[in-house]
């Protein structure tokens, strides 16, 4: 667990390194002198303008994010290990989906198995501790859901819009 | 005369049974869409933008609008029977329409809210009838400096969306929107920025792939990582017509004022519904003879709330299709439809397309009687629906988020890309970063670019008619005030210096 403020400077300060190299990488960027184009044109102009204005306003995020808590407008706002966990479980189970079994499966089966996947992940505690007939009926409920419905998707796609699935 | 003619054959060209059956399907899904917490009206025409490819111009715009329509409506259903706003456009139905649920007024209450809803698109259609064609000739005197202004404007402006963070936050989520968009090759002299060495973003980022990210896969993610909202018992009972029509003609005041007030909200670039909600509503608590019915379960409170949101969708589509510049995030994804259907919005669009802002307004006319209809006959089958557990459904909409952006351009580098943008948007989202203008940046990112380098081209690189032509140093002052006095701290010393002024005045 740790307070909302501690991310929230965290992110202003990957925010000011991020603006520092877009002005950087604008101000280097090629002039197209061999073009004679107007200086005023060039590309890297409205880039270093925007690293900088991004520096600037992060910097007063990070700023109000580092006054002590009765000051801050977040308070003493917690992200809780909970929270952090389930984040992660959901990003590893849609990585795994998005990222590596589409285009390795075909989509209706790749989908089919996220999606029972992940719904057994969801309702892990009535697995876990529910009655036998309740495990039967989530994991039923479960398997029709990613059978039928992700099965419905890819045809809809497939079929009804002609779209040629990964 | 003209504009009635223009109107007739918009009626007949939309009155085919093929249009009608687009009307009846499309606004339906917007209905559940909306009405399905997780799922926004943004989202939901992202989503369709993508299922419309194959469809002639004028259905798939069709689809899209009755989409767009039918969810800001269907956001209600899920706010009065749950207390879960279905989208954030119906956080303030929530505030009277769920105390009225728990009275077993539920169905009242949905039917005075369908009825509001109905209202409020018709007020917002007889204006964008009013004033697109007059705002659009004005457009036509904007040159590169006007341009580079409005799309600063339209970030500026949605970066107030700020509701709880520093207001540093909406102009920081702009500029992140404005940097995304110079990835890729520069609109002027197609010099490739930023693409890291990766020729899949010589393109630059695609919008689509973005947003479904941000909006989709961010709500899903957001959605699993929080406690479930608590539920609620709900009693739906029979609707009687005669009733609800009888109370919302006795708030025909407010339906006037909420349907003006939601209407110029959605002018406003980047605004959205919520606010056009929230304005509305805070308009008729003050001028109402019953303020302490507002948030106890308020008919009043709802009609407003509801006549006020579904103004905003007519109001967003003026300066979205006079000015190119998009008056809700929904509105910027249909910005982004259009160009994909070959409508270019902007100043141009009546000269290239005159009789499209009609079109648009039958169509709305077809949404809203639609939405009337369903809302109207199919209240005890949305009650059945919103039993949907949030675990069986998140997944599903994730699927729809990967197929979603691949089936635009059939590249798995766009799912990567949603993947992405869906972390990002999580992250600024748990932080109070608005994802309106993320958005909003990315689209503008393009028009600000070339319009800052023609213009200082054009000027030999003085800064002088950025600031000296009429409509820009108006838009420059405007601008200006707006950062200036979103500053708390600047808001506050202006209030005492002012007071100060006053008792000056007073014991002079």
């Amino acid at each position: 667990m740790f307070a909302r403020r501690t991310a929230d400077s965290a992110i202003a300060a990957i925010l000011i390194i991020i603006g520092i190299a877009q002005m950087w990488g604008g101000f280097t960027m090629d002039r197209l002198e061999v073009r004679h184009i107007h200086p005023a044109s060039i590309p890297g102009l409205l880039p270093i303008i925007l690293g900088a204005a991004m520096v600037i306003l992060a910097a007063i995020v990070f700023t109000v994010s580092r006054r002590p808590a009765s000051q801050s407008p977040d308070g003493e706002e917690t992200i809780s290990r909970n929270e952090i966990a389930s984040f992660a479980w959901v990003v590893a189970l849609t990585c795994i989906y998005a990222l590596f079994l589409v285009g390795t499966l075909h989509f209706w089966l790749a989908s089919a198995v996220f999606v029972f996947t992940f719904i057994l992940y969801a309702e892990w505690d009535t697995l876990k501790s529910g009655t036998t007939t309740k495990r039967l009926i989530t994991l039923g409920t479960a398997l029709a859901i990613a059978v039928i419905v992700t099965g419905g998707i890819s045809f809809l796609f497939e079929d009804g819009f002609l779209v040629r699935l990964p | 005369m003209d504009v009635l003619s223009a109107l007739a054959a918009a009626f007949g060209e939309f009155s085919t049974p093929t249009m009608l059956f687009h009307v009846v399907w499309a606004t339906l899904l917007g209905i559940f869409v909306g009405a399905l917490p997780g799922l926004t009206a943004t989202m939901g025409v992202a989503l369709m933008t993508t299922l419309t490819y194959s469809l002639d111009r004028d259905a798939a715009i069709l689809v899209l609008i009755c989409m767009y329509v039918g969810a800001i409506y269907g956001g209600s259903r899920s706010a009065i029977l749950l207390n879960i706003p279905g989208t954030p456009a119906s956080a303030a139905t929530s505030l009277d329409g769920f105390p009225l649920a728990q009275r077993g007024k539920a169905g009242q209450a949905m039917g005075i809210a369908t009825v509001g809803s109905a209202l409020g698109t018709l007020v917002g259609i007889i204006m964008l009838i009013l004033i697109a064609p007059p705002l659009a000739a004005a457009a036509l005197k904007f040159g590169s400096f006007e341009f580079f202004w409005l799309a600063l404007f339209g970030v500026v402006i949605s970066g107030q969306l700020t509701k709880s963070g520093h207001p540093a936050k909406g102009y920081l989520a702009g500029v992140i929107g404005l940097s995304v968009a110079m990835i890729g090759s520069d609109g002027i002299h197609a010099y490739v920025r930023f693409n890291m060495g990766s020729s899949d973003l010589n393109g630059g980022i695609g919008l689509i792939p973005a947003m479904v990210g941000a909006f989709g896969f961010a709500e899903v993610l957001f959605t699993m990582s929080r406690p479930d909202a608590q539920m609620a018992q709900n009693k739906p009972e029979k609707i009687r017509l005669g009733a609800i029509f009888r109370q919302v003609w006795g708030y025909r005041r407010t339906v006037g004022q909420s349907g003006i007030i939601g209407t110029l909200i959605g002018i406003i670039p980047g605004v959205g519904e919520d606010i056009g909600a929230w304005g509305s509503y805070a308009a008729a608590r003050q001028h109402s003879k019953e303020k302490d019915e507002f948030g106890n379960g308020s008919y009043e409170g709802l009609t407003a709330a509801e006549t006020g949101n579904s103004a905003v969708v007519p109001g967003s589509l003026i300066p979205s299709l006079t000015l190119g510049v998009p008056g809700s995030a929904s509105a910027a994804v249909l910005i982004a439809a259009l160009f994909i259907h070959g409508i270019r919005p902007g100043p141009m669009i009546m000269i290239e397309a005159p009789t499209f802002i009609y079109s648009v307004s039958v169509m709305l006319i077809f949404a809203t009687i639609a939405i009337g209809v369903f809302g109207l006959l199919l209240t005890p089958v949305f009650v059945q629906v919103l039993r949907v557990p949030r675990n069986f459904l998140m997944p599903l909409v994730f699927v729809m988020c990967v197929i979603g952006p691949y089936a635009l351009t059939q590249r798995v580098f766009d799912i990567w890309v949603m993947f992405v943008f869906g972390i990002i948007g999580y992250i600024l989202r748990r932080l109070d970063y608005p994802m309106a203008p993320l958005v909003l940046g990315i689209i503008l990112g393009d028009l600000l670019d070339k319009s800052l380098r023609r213009g200082l081209t054009l000027s030999d690189g003085s800064l002088e008619p950025f600031f000296t032509r009429p409509i820009s140093l108006g838009f420059a002052i405007v601008i200006v005030l707006t950062i200036v006095f979103s500053f708390p701290a600047v808001r506050r010393s202006w209030t005492a210096l002012m007071t100060r002024l006053m008792r000056g005045t007073e014991t002079s």
